[in-house]
């Protein structure tokens, strides 16, 4: 319980730490955003009124508690280029980055954990090096040139996989599939390529722990062994590992869907960049970030309650 | 054993041969480049691989083994800067946080945990969104990115000295903590060092592509790889080329550099036993 307690206090620092840094990171923007927002012909009454509209004019400290106050509120004020609430864009395109990220999860769990245990019942030195070597490839990739090389190889040849845009699930759901596949699968590989080998470690040092030798002795099959007694103790350390994946994934997202145009969170931020909408880059910066932190909280609490050596060991 | 031996020396073999390639190709690229890596020749616009145009030109008729050749010197040097930047402020901020320990650790510590809390692309995305693009800016933002890893690494490294009969022998002849924090320890704990820099390096090279490639790193006319692959998206079906060297060439940059790592990384292991 103080283990969990003393998580909650860090998560709780955490949070603070990053929205403080992201409050000061924008508060040394060079210019006044309230001039860049009205341009250079506006009229001092009006860049006042504005100012204290945006609540500028008030002292820092106010400013980061406003900030704080409107995250929790979803209020995080409005985009300069769409003069809309900068919450209600990030929603609007949440749908389509949360079914990507779950879409590259989902991926990567069915693929590393299967092919974590099959590698690890062929252990020899020569698959050793050639799976270390798949792995090291898979984190030299950059995920964009994954994501062009599976348009190259397999979008120009299956027109079901679409290499650019996106189909709304309410639409078409063989269209949304379609058009998340080929992102979902680029934002995956890499993955898969690092993490099958945690699996694949966690079996074989289970393996390789007495209760496993018993079990054998007793005479229960090969299968039995594995899925039903190693599979069971190795996917503790394994689960943390996609708790980090997961953040992995979410990045990830920000660079696929400029490759597949995906209209997803990911965009708005690269397009806010570019347009020096800084109200929209805060927020989504803010808003992510929580959700890793979130995330990497969740998983640690989760590892805690599934192995119980965790909590006594306090 | 002996595979054990034999998969050492690959990493370590492989990596060297790969980073010691391009290192020579970049050192080339100063003086010597098959074309103009600017010089446009529309006439000559996406042209196949040929001997001529060993990988072919670009949408602008650009030589794309040329650009490649210019772009590893953007690489390089983000790298450089990274990696410098991440192992100076690493280390002091780390030395300090591990050396003296108490409530300036937990504090440095609780710092540098917030800051690894952002995924790094989001971090590198609001740095340069603030600071504005190009290559310096690209390198200083990855290189704040690159400073808490190694912050960690380092203070491990301080933890695990501080407390051995060398340290104990300095501090009871009155040597200033500042001395033996740098003169010291320091020289004790390069191996794992060493390793954090060149996955730093690493890093630092795929970031900068996905930046560049985003169009949020590296500008023209600065040739960079990442911006390259951007340029040839529209035409990667017809000059498939165009994408494939430079995206190999990233990898292959990146791959050596995790092989050095993995490689030093299994050889100071063997030391140490």
């Amino acid at each position: 319980m103080t283990y969990i307690i003393r998580r909650f206090i860090l998560l709780f620092v955490t949070l603070i730490f990053i929205s403080v840094i992201t409050f000061l990171v924008f508060q040394i923007l060079p210019g006044d955003p309230v001039r860049t927002i009205l341009g250079p012909e506006a009229e001092e009454v009006q860049v006042e009124t504005l100012r204290r509209q945006m609540g500028l004019d008030k002292p820092a400290h106010v400013q980061y508690l406003n900030l704080v106050q409107g995250f929790f509120q979803g209020d995080m004020g409005d985009s300069i280029r769409f003069s809309r609430p900068v919450t209600s864009l990030i929603m609007e395109r949440l749908p389509i980055t949360i079914s990507l990220a779950m879409f590259s999860l989902i991926i990567v769990i069915f693929v590393a954990i299967p092919l974590g245990i099959f590698t690890a019942r062929r252990e020899n030195k020569w698959s050793d090096f050639l799976l270390s070597s798949f792995t090291q490839l898979g984190m030299a990739i950059p995920t964009f040139f994954v994501g062009m090389m599976l348009i190259l190889f397999i979008g120009m040849t299956f027109s079901f996989f679409s290499t650019g845009g996106y189909v709304p699930w309410s639409e078409s759901v063989a269209g949304a599939i379609g058009s998340l596949a080929l992102p979902a699968l680029t934002i995956a590989l890499p993955q898969i390529a690092i993490s099958f080998r945690y699996a694949r470690n966690a079996i074989l040092e289970q393996s390789k722990l007495d209760y496993v030798r018993t079990a054998r002795g007793k005479g229960l099959t090969e299968a039995v062994v594995v899925y039903k007694h190693v599979l069971k103790n190795s996917m503790i350390p394994v689960l943390t590992v996609f708790g980090l994946i997961l953040a992995e994934v979410i990045a990830g997202t920000i660079v696929v869907e400029q490759v597949f145009s995906l209209p997803g969170i990911g965009r708005l931020l690269i397009t806010a960049v570019s347009y020096r909408d800084f109200p929209v880059v805060q927020g989504i910066v803010l808003y992510i970030a929580f959700v890793v932190v979130l995330i990497n909280f969740i998983v640690d609490i989760l590892y805690t309650v599934l192995d119980p050596r965790i909590r006594l060991k306090e | 054993m002996s595979g054990r031996k034999k998969r050492k020396n690959l990493n370590l073999i492989f990596g060297l041969v790969i980073l010691l390639f391009f290192f020579i190709v970049m050192l080339i690229s100063f003086f010597y480049t098959p074309y103009d890596v600017n010089a446009i020749a529309v006439s000559k616009k996406l042209q196949a691989p040929s001997a001529a145009h060993w990988f072919g030109t670009d949408t602008f008729g650009r030589d794309i083994l040329s650009r490649i050749m210019a772009g590893t010197q953007t690489a390089f040097f983000v790298g450089a800067i990274v990696v410098t930047m991440g192992i100076v402020f690493g280390t002091i901020i780390g030395g300090i946080a591990g050396y003296l320990g108490g409530w300036i650790d937990e504090l440095i510590m609780r710092a540098v945990d917030g800051l690894m809390a952002f995924p790094g692309i989001i971090l590198a995305i609001m740095i340069v969104a603030v600071f504005g693009t190009g290559i310096v800016n690209t390198a200083i933002a990855l290189g704040i990115l690159a400073t808490p890893g190694i912050a960690r690494i380092a203070r491990s490294g301080f933890i695990q000295n501080k407390e051995l009969e060398y340290v104990a022998a300095a501090k009871a002849i009155g040597v200033h903590p500042m001395k033996i924090i740098f003169r010291e320890i320091l020289p004790n704990i390069y191996s794992p060092l060493i390793v954090a820099a060149s996955v730093a390096f690493a890093i630092a090279l795929l970031a900068e592509a996905s930046l560049s490639y985003l169009g949020l790193g590296v500008q023209p006319p600065d040739p960079s790889l990442g911006r390259m692959l951007k340029e040839s998206q529209e035409y990667l079906t017809s000059s498939p080329w165009f994408t494939l060297a430079p995206g190999l060439t990233i990898t292959l940059l990146v791959l050596g550099f995790y092989m050095l790592s993995n490689g030093i990384r299994d050889l100071t292991d063997h030391r140490s036993k």
